[in-house]
C-alpha cells in the first residue's frame, strides 16, 4: 500500500474522529447515530497501524490489493448506512403522516364541541 | 347504515361549490366530509360556507395522508360504508347508490365504479388509458378475475376494509392498485359496476405529465410490493381460499 494512501488515510480517519465527537458535544449528532460513522473512521485509522494485516487479508482471502479492499469497504459502509437513513426516513414520514391526521381529526372534533 | 362520502380536495376552489351542491343535492341520507390538504386557495372557506364538514391538514401531506385521514375518521366514526369522491367534478353524485348497493346489500366489500364496462361517459386520455388497461391486464391476472377500471377513484368500501387500511397498512394507500390486491389478499370481495364519469373542469391533475411517467414504474413497485407480503396477510387475516 502506497504510503500516501496510507498517510491520506490516517488524516481522513483523524479529522473524522474529531469532528463527530465535536457534533456529539454539540448535541447535534446523538451517539446512537454516531456509531457507523466512529466504526468508519476506526477503520481509517487502522489502516495505516495495521496495513500489513490488511494487505494479508486483501491477498490470501479476496485475492485483490490492499487498496481495492479499502474501496470496497467504504462503499459498502456507505451503501449499510444510506439503507439505515432510508428506513429512518420511511418511518419518520409514517409518523409525520399519522400526526397530521391525528391533529386534523382532533381538530375538527374540537371545532364541532365548540359549535 | 352509517355512510360517509369522503371529497378529497387540494386546490379545487374553482369545482369544489359544484362538487358539494351537487352531493347535497343527491343526498339519500350519507355524510360528507371534505378532506382538505392544506389546500392555498380558499377550498376550505367555501365547503365551511355550504356547511360541509372540513378535516384540514396542516402541512400537505401528500395523497397517502389525505387517504390515511379518511380511513381513520371513518373507522373512529364507525362508518359502515364509506365512498371517495373527487374534489375536481370528475364524480357524479347521481352515480353514488351505483357503488353503494351492492355493499349495503353485502353482494361486494369493494365497488368499483367503471368508466370502461359501458364505454359512456369520459374515457380518459389516449395515453393514461393504455396505462390503466395495462395494470388491469396484471392486476386481474393477480387477483384472479378481470377488473377494467384499475385506477377508478370512485370506489365504496365496508368496513372490513375501512378497518384494515387504518390500523394495518400505511403504505402507498392511495394507489389503486395496492388497494386492489391487498383487499384481494384480505378475502374481501371486489366488483365493478358501469358509472358516468365527467372530464375534470378546472385545476391540474395530480397525474402531470411527470406523475403519468412515474406511474407505471410506481405502480410496478407496488405490485411486487404487495405480492411479497401476500402470505403474511393472508396468515394474520386468516384468509385460507380465493374470494
Amino acid at each position: 500500500m502506497s504510503p500516501k494512501l496510507q498517510i491520506a488515510s490516517l488524516i481522513i480517519g483523524v479529522a473524522f474522529f474529531f469532528y463527530i465527537f465535536y457534533v456529539i458535544r454539540k448535541k447535534t449528532l446523538s451517539p446512537t447515530y454516531s456509531i457507523l460513522w466512529i466504526l468508519l473512521a476506526l477503520f481509517f485509522v487502522s489502516v495505516p497501524v495495521f496495513e500489513s494485516f490488511y494487505v494479508f487479508i486483501s491477498r490470501s482471502i479476496f485475492g485483490f490489493y490492499a487498496e481495492n479492499m479499502i474501496y470496497i469497504t467504504v462503499i459498502g459502509f456507505l451503501l449499510i448506512y444510506v439503507l439505515f437513513l432510508t428506513l429512518k426516513v420511511v418511518k419518520l414520514n409514517d409518523q409525520v403522516k399519522e400526526l397530521i391526521s391525528f391533529t386534523a381529526i382532533l381538530e375538527s372534533k374540537l371545532k364541532d364541541k365548540i359549535d | 347504515m352509517k355512510i360517509l362520502i369522503a371529497v378529497i380536495a387540494y386546490n379545487e376552489a374553482d369545482s369544489i361549490r359544484d362538487v358539494i351542491n351537487d352531493l347535497q343535492k343527491n343526498n339519500f341520507g350519507y355524510d360528507i366530509i371534505v378532506i382538505d390538504n392544506s389546500s392555498f386557495d380558499n377550498t376550505k372557506q367555501i365547503c365551511e360556507l355550504l356547511n360541509v364538514k372540513v378535516i384540514t391538514h396542516c402541512i400537505n401531506s401528500g395523497i397517502d395522508g389525505t387517504w390515511k385521514t379518511f380511513y381513520k375518521y371513518a373507522y373512529e366514526n364507525g362508518y359502515d360504508i364509506v365512498c371517495q369522491f373527487d374534489g375536481d367534478g370528475q364524480h357524479l353524485a347521481c352515480e353514488l347508490p351505483k357503488i353503494i348497493e351492492p355493499v349495503i346489500k353485502g353482494e361486494a366489500d369493494r365497488v368499483i365504479g367503471s368508466r370502461f364496462l359501458t364505454k359512456e361517459g369520459f374515457q380518459s386520455y389516449f395515453f393514461r388509458r393504455i396505462i390503466i388497461k395495462s395494470f388491469a391486464f396484471w392486476i386481474s391476472i393477480i387477483i384472479g378475475y378481470k377488473i377494467n377500471d384499475v385506477t377508478s377513484g370512485f370506489i365504496a368500501l365496508n368496513k372490513k376494509i375501512i378497518s384494515f387500511f387504518a390500523n394495518y397498512y400505511k403504505h402507498e394507500i392511495s394507489d389503486p392498485n395496492v388497494g386492489l390486491i391487498l383487499t384481494h389478499y384480505i378475502g374481501a370481495k371486489i366488483i365493478e359496476v358501469p358509472v358516468l364519469m365527467k372530464a375534470r373542469k378546472t385545476g391540474r391533475s395530480y397525474y402531470g405529465l411527470i406523475n403519468s411517467l412515474a406511474y407505471p414504474v410506481k405502480g410496478f413497485i407496488n405490485i411486487v410490493g404487495c405480492l411479497l407480503l401476500k402470505k403474511q396477510i393472508k396468515k394474520e387475516f386468516g384468509v385460507r381460499n380465493e374470494p
